[in-house]
């Protein structure tokens, strides 16, 4: 049981996804990312070490999941700060876990879907520090695209939208796919509605970033470096390699 | 079939994907070698798809061959080949036209690594053997078609339609998901022929009581409707035109037809769903009205020519709903043909029309393309038009089918399509012979010519496809017989639809003398402008759609604010 209460503070659910939140925003830049990390990890770690919850408790911590879960991509759909952005979407996704856990999925499998799920916010608050430090903040959508300016990073920031919103061939499509073959239908229709929200917020993050006036490059500023961009793009590649692996063998 | 082809299967969406990364990097600083190589690269796509064709073709009928690469697997039937000849076909129309007409704009390189992406994409699409690639690849379609249709960054407008497409296509993909779950764990195998084998062997299976196959059969068909832009999912297709030409012909040539390839590809699951073909009868038919009657109140080239592919793909979705499954295909081949060729050549039009619009004055134009009534019409008793615009077409029907089939009248999906068609095109002929001609006699002939040629060929050829794309025989009359409906209901509808397509000709043909619209002042006259006004502002659909996502956007704000972002 203690696991469960360590879990649940680690993959926190609504009204403790707020204090999480107003945690994570309070800490420095640098620490968030780790965070992000360390918090679904853990949380995975733990549900495979937790026994299944009293059978009174299983309905109502389904529906806070899947309340938690709604909510929070709902959420996304009028944030233009790349942070914000980031850590309301990984609040909705780790209910997905606990969803997954309910279900069955044990061991490295959760613990993928996990990670899966909350890398790509993990590298949007990288991306995010970036224009942060360009613009003097990462909010989009208050002047005009930033492609032409800093192409490379604008580039980075859409792949990591795309992985974020579970686009295949990126790790999260797997993971969702794992996740609905575990859930009940009636389930399985409010994380394609969760599926839906991401995609409907990336696309609005996209056009606040993509189109419209050109932004001009802030002086003094330069655009992702070559090494920089490379590393995110192989890491990408790695991720996408590594996720189509995984499945095959899982399947198998 | 041979090794060779399971190579050659691999190859094919392997090759643009792999043009997608050379193409940039060979292209650095030189934008005109990316683009040559890109289209270099398509034309040998293209060749591999018809040496496919070929070995479809010489090998022995109903032979599947199956490719695997990692955990994606493709397939070679007769479906597959036909669809990746017509894909890779247009998208090399496409490149090449894109090489001149795409070369001021900023992102030349760029534009080609995407029109190469959705190539392979499609392309993986049509030839996909299991759940997962079909899944993959009927996602990405939507994400690249969004970057295609917002290529033009500089205006708001673009990246706005672009987020209507991706976002109905989302939509579209969830029921496909759903379908792809459920067919998952109710037969146990991801591998489509083997679901297929498994599904024909035990069509009833149930899954927590509720039967699996006409489930998933509704939901797959819920998934074309998204995809063809069916009537309520239809908004984003005529506003796409604020993308690039190239991406336009594209788009209408080669993916908005994707759900006539869907019905295609799962027609062993349609033909247990008799209700979800009779809903898609319904749901074409409706957009094919409404996508027609659109086109005609729009004064914009391409929005009206995107209307007339809503129209089409109404046409098409009806087609599978009558069972006609086969004819859907032929149907999105020679739409994609014709829209292509129409999208290239629009600027073209414009263009040449802005300094002389080139158009005699001409009765039979202004009837037919213009579509304004006759002004000095000899009067004709209606009856004698009526009768003789439904006996002819019914005449060379009759003797058309009869020499390809004998048993075409029981295919009544099939009948009432050409139907359709052909008293269409009756009264098309009946037009004509109204026209003043120096010869009407040697007019009304080479109409009539024209019309039984076209009437044949167009059965011969149906009947020749239909028996390419689905060679046994069982499977194609099982779906006849799934999209069938009883005699009495079947009667009354061929007789509805013939008066209603009659009646509204008679009412084109005499609009002047019926004074359709009212005197000014009058009720009529107000119902007449109003019934207009809804038309022109295409039924306030997207304009109720809009106000409903502005609605959710602001309480989403409100909902932020007042849980201060956390």
């Amino acid at each position: 049981m203690i696991a469960l209460l360590l879990a649940l503070i680690l993959l926190p659910l609504f009204p403790l996804s707020m204090l999480f939140n107003a945690g994570l925003q309070a800490l420095p830049v640098w620490l968030r990312v780790p965070v992000l990390l360390a918090f679904p990890a853990a949380g995975a770690w733990l549900l495979n070490q937790a026994a299944p919850p009293p059978e009174q408790y299983i309905l109502p911590l389904q529906l806070l999941a899947a309340f938690t879960a709604l909510l929070y991509a709902w959420r996304l759909l009028s944030v233009q700060e790349v942070f914000i952005w980031a850590r309301l979407q990984a609040t909705s996704v780790w209910p997905l876990v606990w969803l997954a856990w309910l279900h069955g999925l044990h061991g490295k499998t959760l613990l993928f879907v996990a990670l899966a799920m909350t890398i790509p916010a993990a590298v949007l608050m990288i991306l995010g520090s970036g224009l942060s430090s360009r613009f003097g903040g990462a909010y989009l959508g208050l002047r005009g695209r930033i492609g032409p300016a800093f192409p490379r990073l604008t580039l980075a920031w859409v792949v990591t939208l795309l992985a974020a919103l579970a686009a295949p061939p990126f790790p999260g499509f797997f993971a969702m796919l794992a996740v609905l073959q575990q859930i009940p239908v009636g389930l399985a229709a409010v994380v394609l509605a969760v599926w839906l929200l991401w995609s409907w917020a990336a696309a609005l993050l996209w056009q606040h970033g993509l189109f419209g006036r050109e932004w001009p490059r802030p002086a003094g500023t330069v655009d992702l470096s070559y090494g920089a961009g490379l590393g995110l793009m192989l890491t990408a590649v790695a991720a996408v390699l590594a996720s189509i692996g995984g499945w095959s063998w899982w399947m198998h | 079939m041979d090794q060779w082809v399971s190579w050659c299967l691999v190859v094919l969406p392997a090759l643009p994907v792999l043009s997608a990364i050379v193409a940039p990097l060979a292209g650095s600083g030189q934008q005109a070698r990316a683009a040559r190589l890109s289209v270099a690269m398509t034309a040998v796509t293209c060749v591999v798809s018809v040496v496919l064709l070929v070995a479809v073709l010489r090998a022995p009928q109903g032979d599947v061959t199956v490719a695997r690469l990692g955990p994606a697997a493709l397939m070679l039937d007769n479906l597959a080949v036909a669809m990746a000849v017509l894909v890779s076909a247009i998208s090399l129309v496409v490149h090449v036209y894109s090489v001149r007409y795409m070369a001021d704009e900023p992102g030349y390189v760029r534009f080609f690594a995407m029109l190469d992406l959705m190539t392979a994409v499609i392309l993986l699409m049509v030839t996909a053997a299991d759940l997962l690639t079909l899944l993959a690849a009927w996602f990405l379609i939507g994400v690249l078609l969004f970057f295609l249709l917002g290529f033009d960054t500089t205006r708001k407008a673009s990246g706005r339609y672009a987020l209507w497409t991706f976002l109905t296509y989302r939509v579209g993909d969830l029921p496909m998901v759903g379908a792809a779950l459920l067919l998952w764990h109710g037969y146990g195998t991801a591998e489509l022929p083997e679901l297929f084998a498994r599904i024909t062997a035990n069509p009833g299976m149930q899954l927590g009581g509720v039967a699996v196959v006409p489930l998933v059969a509704l939901l797959l068909a819920l998934a074309a409707f998204a995809r063809s832009a069916q009537f309520l999912l239809h908004t984003w297709l005529p506003y796409t035109m604020d993308g690039p030409t190239p991406v336009s012909a594209l788009m209408h040539a080669g993916i908005v037809n994707a759900g006539g390839f869907l019905f295609n590809r799962f027609a062993p699951v349609f033909v247990h769903a008799p209700d979800a073909l009779h809903l898609a009868f319904v749901v074409g038919l409706v957009t094919a009205l409404i996508g027609s009657a659109l086109m005609l109140t729009q004064n914009d080239v391409k929005k009206s020519l995107g209307y007339s592919t809503m129209g089409q793909m109404g046409f098409m979705i009806m087609e599978c709903g009558l069972g006609a499954f086969s004819l859907a295909v032929y149907h999105l081949i020679a739409h994609g043909l014709f829209k292509a060729t129409l999208f290239l050549n629009a600027g073209n039009v414009i263009g040449d029309s802005r300094r002389d619009d080139g158009v005699p004055p001409d009765d039979i134009y202004s009837f037919v393309v213009e579509r304004r009534p006759l002004r000095e019409v000899q009067k004709v008793p209606w009856l004698w038009a009526a009768l003789a615009t439904v006996l002819v077409p019914a005449l060379v029907l009759g003797l058309s089918h009869g020499m390809v089939a004998a048993d075409f009248f029981h295919k009544q999906g099939s009948v009432v399509l050409l139907f359709f068609g052909w008293v269409t095109g009756a009264q098309l002929f009946f037009s004509i012979h109204k026209m003043p001609s120096e010869s009407p006699l040697r007019t009304l002939t080479m109409v009539l010519l024209s019309f039984f040629i076209v009437v044949v060929g167009y059965t011969l050829i149906a009947h020749t496809f239909e028996s390419f794309l689905y060679p046994d025989e069982e499977l194609r009359d099982a779906i006849y017989a799934a999209a069938s409906i009883n005699v009495l209901a079947f009667d009354i509808l061929v007789v509805l639809v013939t008066v209603a397509l009659v009646g509204s000709w008679l009412a084109t043909f005499y609009t002047h003398s019926l004074e359709f619209e009212g005197k000014p002042g009058t009720r009529w006259n107000a119902i007449y402008l109003n019934l207009y006004a809804l038309f022109s502002r295409e039924f306030y659909v997207s304009y109720i759609y809009t106000q409903l996502a502005r609605g959710t956007l602001s309480a989403t704000k409100r909902v932020n604010i007042w849980l201060r972002w956390v």
